[in-house]
């Protein structure tokens, strides 16, 4: 038993939040330490690969957390609530770029962003596959890709999916096994096995 | 869905078993689909190993005012936030895992355990005449016959100590008399010779009863409860290993 104070780092998700909605700010740290990374990398995916807009929208969700803590129910679980809240994020994006494009007379704006990015970003340039991978997701349609992005990205199970998709089990797995199948026939050309 | 996967990245084609084959069928039909998906699973785990990906600092930091901000009132105070009072009481943890509550049942253990050991033990055997008394009071058949009993061994009593002469009222003469009186030295010779006869005939003839006449003859008198004489006349006293019957009358009398 630790009587001069606790490990943040053994503290669970969700008795981080109450020490956090408390004013403790080591809390704070310990939640964002965990989740920034895993979050930038979902908005990024999510988002065209526009790392400048992940990090906003990576900003933008920890400052929510900070100002209403109270709209996480202790109840629930932190990790699944946390990527409802993204997910719920990247689909006022893509409203608001359905409107753009509709105001740009069919430009897709978010297509020229990503490939930008892609080719700016020097992370992804020494991996044809990943390139080629990140295009393919880019290509899946929005609701095959935050499923596959949180099962094989993020690494969530089908229930947490689930519940932060706001769809049935059988929803979600059908939507996996597209987008599965989908990239597998996509990405089958850095196959060496295959290509021998 | 998670078996599917697991039976994709683990094993190869030709060691699918037929369940396995037809339980990953419609996701990987043939060799040549399963070993894409493979391909797939196992470079998308190598991307997940090699992409860590961090925010940039300036985020952090911006947040971190922020956080202040909104707490700017609890911020004052964090320090006995996070070093006593959340070390003390974390509320995060189960109550009876919290030091504070710990030190308070502690203490109310201690506050409860120590008075009884402080406590004096009284004896057992007042409550237990107690208990025995209300018995009595309670069973008036019994106090009956325990009357009866009482008032038949003290009629008993008295009706022995109405047959027993009075011996420790009357002097019984030894030979160890110290005596002034010249005049009573017949007597003495009369009562030494008696008591030799008596104790050469038959012990078990030998009474006080036989002698008794003899001293009462001698006017030897006494008001002293234990046989001695004070007065003009004679100061002596009886032992009473010469005359057993002395003490059963004791042992009545106490």
């Amino acid at each position: 038993m630790r009587l001069i104070k606790p490990s943040y780092a053994e503290m669970s998700d969700e008795a981080l939040m109450r020490s956090m909605s408390n004013g403790d700010q080591r809390a704070f740290d310990e939640i964002y330490k965990r989740y920034s990374g895993p979050l930038l990398g979902y908005f990024m995916r999510m988002l065209w690969r526009d790392r400048e807009k992940a990090e906003d929208f990576v900003h933008d969700l920890f400052a929510k957390i900070i100002r209403k803590p109270d709209y996480f129910d202790m109840e629930r679980s932190f990790k699944t609530w946390i990527y409802s809240v993204a997910n719920n994020m990247c689909k006022n994006e893509y409203k608001k770029q359905e409107v753009r494009k509709g105001m740009s007379n069919g430009l897709v704006n978010h297509f020229s962003l990503s490939d930008t990015n892609v080719n700016v970003m020097g992370e992804v340039q020494d991996s044809f596959f990943r390139e080629a991978f990140e295009r393919g997701m880019q290509s899946l349609d929005e609701k095959h890709k935050e499923a596959f992005a949180l099962r094989h990205v993020e690494g969530l199970s089908i229930k947490e999916i689930s519940e932060i998709l706001d769809i049935n089990e059988g929803t979600v797995k059908s939507r996996i096994f597209y987008a599965t199948k989908y990239l597998a026939e996509e990405l089958k050309v850095f196959n060496p096995v295959i290509n021998r | 869905m998670d078996n599917v996967e697991e039976i994709i990245v683990k094993k190869n084609y030709h060691e699918l078993s037929g369940d396995e084959r037809e339980l990953i069928g419609e996701l990987a039909g043939t060799e040549e689909e399963f070993e894409q998906m493979k391909f797939l699973f196992s470079q998308m785990e190598m991307m997940k190993d090699t992409e860590v990906l961090e925010p940039r600092a300036e985020i952090k930091r911006s947040l971190d005012h922020l956080f202040q901000e909104t707490h700017q009132q609890k911020a004052r105070g964090g320090i006995w936030l996070n070093s006593v009072l959340v070390a003390l009481y974390p509320v995060e943890r189960p109550a009876y895992r919290r030091p504070l509550l710990q030190v308070a049942a502690a203490v109310l253990v201690i506050l409860l355990i120590v008075p009884l050991f402080n406590q004096r033990i009284e004896p057992s055997s007042p409550a237990q005449l107690a208990k025995n008394e209300m018995k009595q009071e309670a069973d008036p058949i019994m106090d009956e016959k325990k009357e009866e009993t009482s008032t038949v061994s003290t009629e008993q009593l008295n009706e022995q100590q109405a047959v027993a002469p009075p011996v420790t009222r009357e002097p019984v003469p030894h030979a160890g008399f110290v005596r002034d009186d010249l005049s009573m030295s017949s007597a003495i010779d009369e009562f030494v010779s008696a008591e030799s006869d008596a104790a050469v005939g038959a012990a078990s003839a030998f009474s006080i009863v036989d002698v008794a006449p003899a001293v009462a003859s001698a006017d030897f008198k006494s008001d002293h409860p234990d046989g001695v004489f004070v007065g003009d006349h004679m100061l002596t006293s009886m032992s009473a290993a010469d005359q057993p019957e002395l003490l059963d009358l004791l042992t009545a009398t106490f």
